[in-house]
């Protein structure tokens, strides 16, 4: 039976106090009375050996290290257990690193997001200027080829209270040379006629409104009818004769027999033809101008000769 | 076994190891230190031949010219190993004495041999070293621990 280590220790405690008792002075010191158990013994021898050993080694110089061969023997006894503890050591160290670092990390993230958050955003905004520029490009190109005194403006606001309705506010107005019934383009095509014009801001009226009426032809044939708005973004080229040649996809421009539209701006596509009388048929027409995304707008000022408007500009006040 | 008398009988034989048996071609192979420390290990406690090897080797180490604790290490191992076997066999008989002491002698020469090579230390160890001190050691331990034997049984008698 394995005898328990803490009655050992006191038998072992008990023989030695046993062995001092007995003693009377160191001239009657005998080592024989000292009887301790086989285990204590090798203990005892084995600590022995181990000081004998530190004892050499204390004496002797490694050629290889030019150190003591006791700190050379411990360095190589100890080295795997440093080895062991220190990569325990990095182990722990670097899991609460890699979790702080995650810490970190997940703060970094959020950064990083909003940061890439206002980039993107940055991006648009460069973009949409990009956008501008070419469209303010395009009325510059406008402005050489078409025979008038351009005013530019730009798009403050939209009409939506009427299903039927599409009109849009502009930043430009009667300061600016803005005149009520002016027809308004842009590169793309005819956007509509100015209904109400105020001081700084005017209101255009746009071709799709279902209130609105101007002269368009088919471009190839000249065939000539009244373009109406439908109120649903499209409009329709009515009163167009019967035996009139058109097809689908045909370009409608202005037929400048409104009084307002100067002939040849482009309006539209022809979607589709639909019979209308026994005399006449109309066409629907897809305006070229998007008209949910349309900007920049250039009013056409047909009385140059009176009081020149201000410069173009795109600026909004 | 009284500490003084130990202290003192080691003083003696390191005298006679140093002054009287180095000076002649067969006894300088005897170590009186090493048979000193086996008998003491068949004839006493466990602990005591421990202390007496450890201390009596260092002693030797210090007269002479090496590494201090080579021979206390090796006769440590000795008495311990001696020192075990005695309490598990009845260790009486003549031939096994000089067997023991042949062995012990070995196993001493041995483990400084290994020690001197563990530290780089050139070693002369070979066989015409180690069989005649093994012999020589056997052949003297026994004559002197028969001497010792009947000394102390005189002793006791009278």
């Amino acid at each position: 039976m394995i005898e328990p280590r803490r009655a050992r220790s006191t038998r072992t405690i008990h023989s030695a106090l046993r062995a001092l008792r007995e003693l009377r002075g160191w001239s009657s010191f005998r080592m024989e009375q000292v009887v301790v158990s086989p285990r204590t013994s090798f203990t005892i021898f084995v600590i022995s050996l181990f000081v004998l050993l530190a004892l050499m080694s204390y004496q002797v110089t490694d050629p290889e290290t030019g150190q003591t061969v006791l700190a050379s023997v411990a360095f190589r006894l100890f080295s795997p257990f440093q080895l062991v503890v220190s990569g325990a050591v990095r182990g722990v160290v670097g899991t609460f690193q890699t979790y702080f670092g995650l810490v970190g990390a997940n703060k970094e993230n959020a950064r990083l997001k909003q940061e890439m958050d206002r980039l993107r955003i940055q991006l648009q905004v460069q973009s949409q200027q990009s956008q501008e520029n070419e469209r303010l490009r395009g009325i510059l190109e406008l402005e050489k080829n078409v025979p008038y005194r351009l005013i530019a403006g730009e798009v403050i606001g939209r009409d939506s209270k009427s299903a039927v309705s599409e009109t849009v506010t502009t930043n430009r107005g009667t300061r600016h040379g803005v005149k009520r019934e002016m027809p308004v383009i842009t590169p793309e095509g005819v956007v509509g006629i100015t209904i109400l014009a105020g001081p700084l801001t005017s209101k255009i009226q746009l071709i799709t409104d279902a209130s609105s009426s101007i002269g368009a032809m088919i471009r190839d044939n000249r065939t000539a009818g009244i373009l109406s708005g439908m109120g649903n973004g499209r409009c329709i080229l009515r009163f167009l004769p019967i035996n009139a040649a058109i097809r689908r996809g045909d370009v409608i421009v202005t037929s400048g027999q409104d009084g307002i539209f100067p002939e040849g701006l482009p309006v539209g596509r022809v979607m589709e033809i639909v019979p209308e009388s026994k005399i006449y048929r109309s066409a629907e027409v897809d305006p070229f101008q998007d008209f949910s995304s349309v900007r920049e707008i250039v009013f056409l000022s047909v009385d140059l000769a009176s009081e020149p408007p201000e410069p173009v500009s795109t600026q909004s006040k | 076994m009284k500490l003084l008398k130990t202290l003192l009988v080691i003083t003696v034989i390191l005298l006679v190891q140093t002054m009287v048996l180095n000076r002649f071609p067969v006894l300088k192979w005897i170590d009186l230190f090493l048979l000193m420390n086996i008998y003491f290990a068949l004839n006493s406690s466990q602990l005591a031949s421990l202390g007496l090897s450890l201390s009596s080797g260092l002693v030797q180490d210090s007269f002479s010219n090496g590494i201090i604790g080579m021979n206390a290490f090796s006769k440590t191992i000795v008495a311990y190993l001696v020192s075990t076997l005695s309490a598990r066999l009845m260790i009486k008989h003549p031939i096994i004495i000089m067997l023991l002491i042949g062995i012990a002698t070995s196993l001493d020469l041995l483990t400084i041999h290994g020690l001197r090579l563990l530290f780089g230390l050139k070693s002369l160890l070979s066989y015409q070293v180690l069989a005649p001190a093994a012999l020589v050691n056997s052949a003297g331990g026994l004559i002197l621990f028969q001497i010792i034997e009947r000394v102390r049984a005189k002793k006791e008698y009278a």
